[in-house]
Order: structure tokens, then sequence, then C-alpha cells
């Protein structure tokens, strides 16, 4: 399969995937720590930062990863300087560009892109007829990793990630005092509550999570719902973005 | 070569095939035809023609509206509207939006065919998500179908006509200043913004709900088929108006289509836009969507809205709520709701949704305060099922009902209740205020009111939009009562659902069950309850009763069994309002009208 096939069953998967949608509460920098707003208002005058995000913002142009998440993504590394950086279900990487491209810009810190690439993997815990479940089982992983590397090599961000080819079960013991986590793994209720519980306290105090697809469901249910339970029980919530349907927590 | 010749060929035909819709008719085929037009003196200087829209079992409201038009020798085109109340489930579902690949599924209202009466209709509130399947904005009512296909209508005679600007009316005006003077307004309109460079004028400065007190519209409503970003439905598009002189303003998003002038420009666009993407909203709220439409309007009134008219948009009719009888309120509001109607403790018209089950779950706590006085809190009442049986079947309960029009439900619930009261008068223990309430009323209720129960039914998170927001009022709702009775839905408001669930696991609670909440045999929407025992976190705080339910589950504290204790042989009374009237005012208690404050 090549890419363009992939990137044609990333909109039929648009379709495919039923999110629910009930509300919207943008991301600003009024969401910093307090210490910070400041600092970042004034970090907007930087010319080099606003080329790095229009060029982080047209590459992702179409991809999964919103321009909205990316410039949180951004702000939120770049503004709170969070340097260890860990992504559970990086896939082809529409997030992780904009994670590294933070850090290049800091010149500073390490992401960790953790990903099985595998379609046993991602198809783990949903049942076989959903519709999810059909689409993660029929894609070219193998060229779906390679659309990663050849991003990284072509961004020259190599030298601020490790790419981990493992579940996220084993890839845990690599990571630990995150400052920034994105979660976007595994879509089946128990995968996902899994990476919340072995991911979250893995955050230091301070830091910050981004859970993605939280309206994701599987056969008409909702399946983050019990990975948000780790979060509310050592979190606050920060921000809500695409209509609630990633949000960003900040641990306690 | 002829191999390919035909293979393009039956490509082209199968293509044409999978993209025509075959199972909907399409939305001008349910236009209604202006009839007798033979009378050409419904003109004015600048407007070729003029229409009143006006059902034609409305007749004392063209009559009103002519009357004041006499005065300025006006003759409206009378155009008999579509009675959306009368329309077919075909029909309803042939002018809506279709759900396709691609929409935003968002939470809406279709209607299906009762299945004991081919005759009505059941509307069902879902989230998108089958594919070609009608869909309007949540809660819409078949009148604002009607209002909706009557302006439709209209454009299109004339568009026909070839008239090249028109001024609709609704039936129910108010002439604030001489209409002629539109005449003038069109003219300087043009020298200003030129001839071809606007298409709707609005008569007037907006939608008004008082006197000098308008109701603004701050973005634009979703549609599935639309970008529906915050960004874009707040953006300047949407929000912004300019003054352009002392006459003269552009329009953004705004309530109401009672008066408007439109250019052929704009009849074209609208008419457009309309066949091309079918209703989802109401009219009002449609037509600011349409790409490229330039909206002015006025200053002042000239022709507006007439305050506190009758409307048949959201129920079929209006009586004063002390006369009304069970006729005149079915009547009233024919169209299937929400909750069981219950009246004198009978049920006068069955709702769409399970009451009686849930009833069933709480009943259990609510007999823990046999022959207490206790107060309870129904936030969010609907049509009372909730608080009319526990008034009726607990003497000596003191039940607040909260609920407003314009909620995410029906657009009449608060008039609907308001109604219901009436017919309820038999019962001395109930009050209700009529209002959206936010954090801020919740948190002056903190400060002056404590309840003993509070049942908050799939209420929470339609009152604020973000999960933060919805955390807030539940934390103010464990304040606020000894008992907090929540239900949280399985398809709808899924993350607040999520978090109730979670902090059942932390606070002291009872989950009751969980319940099928529609009636609809296909629905599987579910409904789960909890039960949050607050009391030892309200220590400072007064109840009705003083006392916390006791007796029925096991896991009780010994101080709110010495409370129990303490309470029995307590005096009773059927009068002893759970709020003060300072409370009943603030919040805007509508019932009872002779409120009596507590001590």
């Amino acid at each position: 399969m090549n890419l363009n096939n992939v990137l044609r069953q990333f909109t039929i998967a648009l379709c495919l995937l039923h999110v629910n949608v009930h509300c919207a509460n943008s991301w600003s920098l009024e969401h910093l720590a307090s210490d910070k707003k400041l600092a970042a208002s004034g970090s907007y005058n930087n010319p080099e930062l606003a080329r790095k995000m229009e060029t982080v913002f047209q590459h992702l142009k179409n991809s999964w990863c919103s321009q909205e998440k990316a410039k949180l993504i951004m702000e939120i590394i770049i503004f709170e300087r969070l340097t260890m950086c860990v992504e559970v279900g990086t896939f082809m990487g529409s997030s992780a560009l904009p994670i590294l491209v933070s850090l290049e810009y800091l010149k500073n810190g390490h992401a960790y892109l953790i990903d099985a690439w595998s379609n046993q993997e991602a198809v783990k815990g949903l049942s076989p007829d959903d519709q999810n479940a059909i689409w993660w089982s029929t894609l070219d992983m193998n060229a779906i990793k390679n659309h990663l590397l050849h991003m990284l090599g072509h961004w020259h961000l190599d030298s601020y990630c490790t790419v981990i080819h493992e579940t996220s079960e084993q890839a845990v013991s690599h990571v630990d005092s995150i400052d920034f986590l994105h979660l976007d793994g595994n879509f089946s209720k128990d995968g996902a509550h899994l990476d919340s519980k072995l991911y979250v306290p893995k955050v230091r105090s301070g830091g910050y999570i981004l859970l993605s697809n939280v309206l994701v469901t599987a056969n008409q249910e909702p399946t983050k719902m019990k990975a948000l339970w780790p979060l509310f029980e050592t979190c606050d919530i920060v921000s809500e973005i695409e209509n609630g349907n990633v949000l960003l927590f900040r641990k306690k | 070569m002829k191999l390919f010749k035909f293979s393009i060929v039956f490509s082209i035909i199968l293509a044409i095939l999978f993209s025509y819709d075959f199972s909907y008719a399409k939305l001008q085929d349910h236009f209604k035809k202006a009839l007798g037009k033979s009378n050409n003196n419904h003109a004015m200087r600048n407007i070729d023609f003029i229409y009143m829209i006006n059902l034609d079992r409305r007749p004392e409201k063209y009559t009103l509206s002519m009357k004041y038009l006499d005065k300025y020798g006006i003759k409206p085109y009378r155009f008999s509207a579509v009675d959306g109340w009368k329309l077919s489930l075909e029909e309803i579902l042939d002018v809506g939006v279709r759900f396709k690949p691609g929409m935003t599924p968002l939470l809406g209202t279709t209607f299906v065919a009762d299945p004991c009466n081919s005759n009505k209709l059941i509307t069902s509130h879902e989230f998108m998500q089958e594919y070609d399947k009608t869909y309007f904005v949540h809660c819409i009512a078949p009148g604002a179908l009607g209002c909706a296909l009557s302006h439709i209508s209209v454009l299109q005679d004339a568009y026909d006509s070839g008239y090249e600007t028109v001024l609709v009316l609704e039936d129910d005006i108010e002439i604030v200043r001489n209409p002629h003077l539109l005449s003038d307004l069109i003219d300087e309109l043009d020298s200003i913004v030129g001839h071809d460079n606007w298409d709707v004028l609005f008569t007037d400065h907006d939608y008004r709900i008082g006197v000098n007190t308008y109701l603004p519209a701050y973005g634009a409503c979703k549609r599935p088929d639309m970008d529906n970003r915050p960004e874009e439905r707040y953006s300047d598009k949407y929000t912004k108006t300019v003054t352009i002189n002392q006459n003269f303003r552009t329009v953004a998003a705004r309530f109401g289509t009672t008066s408007m002038i439109i250019r052929r420009s704009g009849i074209i666009k609208l008419l457009e836009f309309a066949k091309e993407r079918n209703i989802y909203l109401p009219y009002d709220l449609e037509n600011y969507l349409v790409p490229g439409i330039k909206r002015y309007g006025l200053n002042y009134d000239v022709i507006t809205n007439m305050l506190n008219s009758l409307s048949d948009i959201g129920a079929q009719g209006n009586v004063t709520s002390e006369k009304i009888t069970i006729e005149s309120f079915l009547q009233k509001y024919s169209h299937q709701i929400y909750q069981d109607v219950l009246v004198k403790n009978q049920i006068i018209a069955p709702g769409t949704d399970h009451c009686a089950l849930r009833y069933d779950l709480i009943k259990p706590i609510l007999a823990l305060y046999t022959n207490k006085n206790f107060s309870v809190l129904d936030l969010g009442a609907a049509q009372g099922y909730f608080s009319f049986s526990i008034a009726q079947e607990f003497p000596q309960s003191s039940c607040v009902m909260i609920e407003s029009n314009n909620t995410s439900y029906y657009a009449h619930h608060g008039d609907m209740l308001y109604d219901l009261c009436f017919l309820n008068s038999h019962l001395q223990n109930i009050s209700y205020l009529h209002k959206r309430v936010n954090l801020s009323d919740l948190s002056y209720l903190n400060e002056h009111e404590h309840f003993d129960v509070i049942i908050a039914f799939l209420v929470v998170h339609l009152m604020e939009e973000t999960l933060q927001e919805q955390i807030k009022i539940i934390e103010s709702l464990l304040t606020l009562g000894d008992n907090l009775i929540i239900e949280v839905a399985n398809d709808v408001g899924v993350v607040h659902t999520s978090y109730v669930e979670f902090l059942s696991t932390k606070l002291d609670c009872q989950y009751l069950g969980e319940v099928k909440r529609h009636k609809d045999p296909k629905s599987t929407s579910t409904g789960k309850l909890f039960w949050f025992r607050t009391k030892n976190n309200n220590k400072k705080k007064r109840s009705s009763s003083g006392a916390r339910p006791e007796g029925l589950y096991p896991d009780h504290g010994e101080e709110a069994q010495r409370a129990v204790s303490n309470q029995k042989g307590a005096p009773s009374s059927t009068t002893h309002p759970a709020i003060t009237r300072k409370t009943f005012l603030q919040l805007n208690g509508v019932y009872p009208v002779n409120f009596q404050s507590k001590i």
C-alpha cells in the first residue's frame, strides 16, 4: 500500500469514526501557568517562532492533527519548557511533528515516540465487526512508520527523539518523570485505560497530559471514558479543544 | 475501443445513479404556491411586492396586522403559510438535512412515526450517526419547519414573478414608525452601498423581547454540513455589526425574521442555499449562514416584532395559564414531549421517555422522609413529572422546580410547565422558578438555601458546555443538598458521565441503576442514576428536615442516625415553602402567583 492509499484511508476513517461532539473551549495562552503567561506573550514577537509554527501548520493541513491542537502542543511545550516528552500512539507522526519542532526551537529536550505499528495491536480489544477494527486491520503499518521516519529525516528532527517500536506496555519502562505526555494510543476500552494507568503516574507533578480522541466510539460506545479516571484522580483539566475531543490536563 | 466507450458511459450512469438520492423528494417539491395574486395593489415605492405570511388557522393575527398597515394604505398579499404541525412524516424527512459522510455529527432531532398511531409523530433526539437519515437541530418543532418552508416558498414566488425588491412580513408585526419611510431608506442604502450591493434590509434594530430591550445573537448555530469550529462560529462574519450612519448598520447573526426587505440578489442567494442545503435550523438562524449574503438593518425600529405575540412555532396556540384546561393544554401542546404529562396524578399525555422507571428508583430515598417535612429541588424539571409525583405522594414535601424556555430541549418547556402548575393547582407544595440557572445562580442558592433532596436528571451537561464548568456545577450541587440524585446518559455528555461515575467511587454514593430512557424500542439510550449522600459534608447547612434519609442502605454514619431519631414526631405541614421570597424573586419565581415565604 503506498502513501496515497494510506492518506485516502485516513479520509475514509474520518468518516467512519463516530465522534460525539459536545462542547468547545478553545486553547489560549491564558491556560498557561501564571508565571509563564507574560513571557509567552512576549515570545510571540520572535519571528523565528512564528515562522516555525506557520510551517508546521501548513504541513499538517488535512492531517489528523488540527491547527488548534498543533498550536496547543507547541505553545505548551515551548512556553512551559517541557523537555521530557512522550507520545503513545505516534502512528504517522502528525502530532509528533509539533512536539519535536518545539523541542528543536528550545534546542533542548527529547521525545519518546511509542507505537507498535502493528495491525494486531491496533485492533486489540476491538470487536472484529467494529468499523474501527476493520480500518485498523487493513493498514500498511510499515508504510506508515516509514512515512514517520522520512518526515523525521526531512525535518532534521532525528536527534530530538527516540522511536520506540513496541507496545505501550513494553515501552513504559523506557520513560520516567515526563513533562508532556500525549496519549493517543489504543482505541479499545481496555487498551485506552491501560495506557492511561501506565503512563499518567509517570508524569511529574506540574506536567501536562494531552488526551486525544476522547470521544471516539467503537460499536456506538465511547471507549476512552475509563481512561479518563486516572486523570480525574490526579490532574486538573486545563483546556478542552476540538469540541471536547481533545483534553489537556495538568498533574497536581 | 467500443468496450472502453461503453465502460465510460456505464461509469457515468452509475455515478449519476449513486449521486442521486432517489429516496427523498427535493425541498422545492414542498414549496407552497402563492395563489390568487390577481390584485396588484401589494406594492409601495421601491418595493415591488409585499407579502404577509399567515396561517389559515390564525385569521386574528392577520386581521390585527392589516389593521395596523391599513392606516398607511399598505395592503400586503396574504400568503397562506405552511402549517408545520400538519406536515406528514414524509414531507418532514424530505425537507431536512440528510446526514452524509464528512458531515459533523451533532446532537440532532429527527422524527419517526408513532407505532401506535401512524398519524402521530414521535420526536427522537439522537446523535447523528446513521448516514442518509434526516436530522434537524436538536429539539426543533414542526412549527419552525412550516415557518421556514413558508419563507422559502415566498422567495420562490418572488423569484418566479421577477420582482426586484420585496417586503416579507410575518403576521405579528408592530408598526413603530411610518412604513413609507422604508422607501426613502432604500434610496439611501442604494446610494451608500450601491444598488447591487445589499441583499437583505431588516426593518428594525434587532429582535425585541421587551420595551427597548433586544435579544442579540452571539454567533452562528451549528449545522452538520458547515464549519463548526468556535473560531468560525464566533468569527466577525457572524458577530460583528458595523454602524454605517444614523440609519443603517450591517447585520451579522440575529434572531427574528418578522420584517425584511429582500433584493433579487438576496432572493437568489437565499433560495440557492435552501435548495442546496435543505432546512436544518429555524429560518432566522439559518439565513445568516448563506455564503456572501449582505445583510443590513436599521438603528431603530420601523416595522418590528410584536411583543408577547402568540407563536405557533413551538406549540400550537396560546391560552392564558390561569384559564387553561386539560383540553386546551393538549390542543396547545399537541406534539409529543419528553416526560409523561401528569395532571392530578393521571397521565394525560404520554411522553417519549420512561419516567415511572426512574421514579421507582428514587422513591425509596424519598420514602425515608415519610412523616417529615422535606425540601426537593428539581433541576431541569421538564414537564414536572417528578415534582408533581413527589408532591402528590409526599404531602409533606416542598418541591421547587427549575425550568425555562429555550433550553436544549423544547422551545416552550418553561411555558408548558407553568401551565401544568395551574392544572395541578390542587398541589400546595410546589413552586416554580422560570429560569435557566447557571453557576452564579447555584452560588446564590448555596448562600441562601439548602435542600434535603436535589434531583438533576440529564441536565448538568446541558447547563454548561465545558467539562470544567460541568464539574463546578456538580460541586455546587453537592453542597446545596443533603442528597443529590443525578442521572447521566450513555450517549450524550459522555465525558461528564464518566466524571460522575468516577466521583461515585470517591464519595459517599450509591448507584441506583440504569434505565432505558426512550420508549422508542430501537433506542439504545440509557440513563444511570447515582445517589450522592453529602450530609456529612454539609454540617453547617440547614435543610427543611435537618434529616438524612436512613434505614434503606447500610452504610450510614452514626451522626446521621441521631439526626433522624431527633426528627421523629416533627410537626407536619403542607405549606412549608423550601425557599425564601427573596430567592423566589431573585430566580424568577412564577408559581405560585401568591408565593408565601418560608419562615
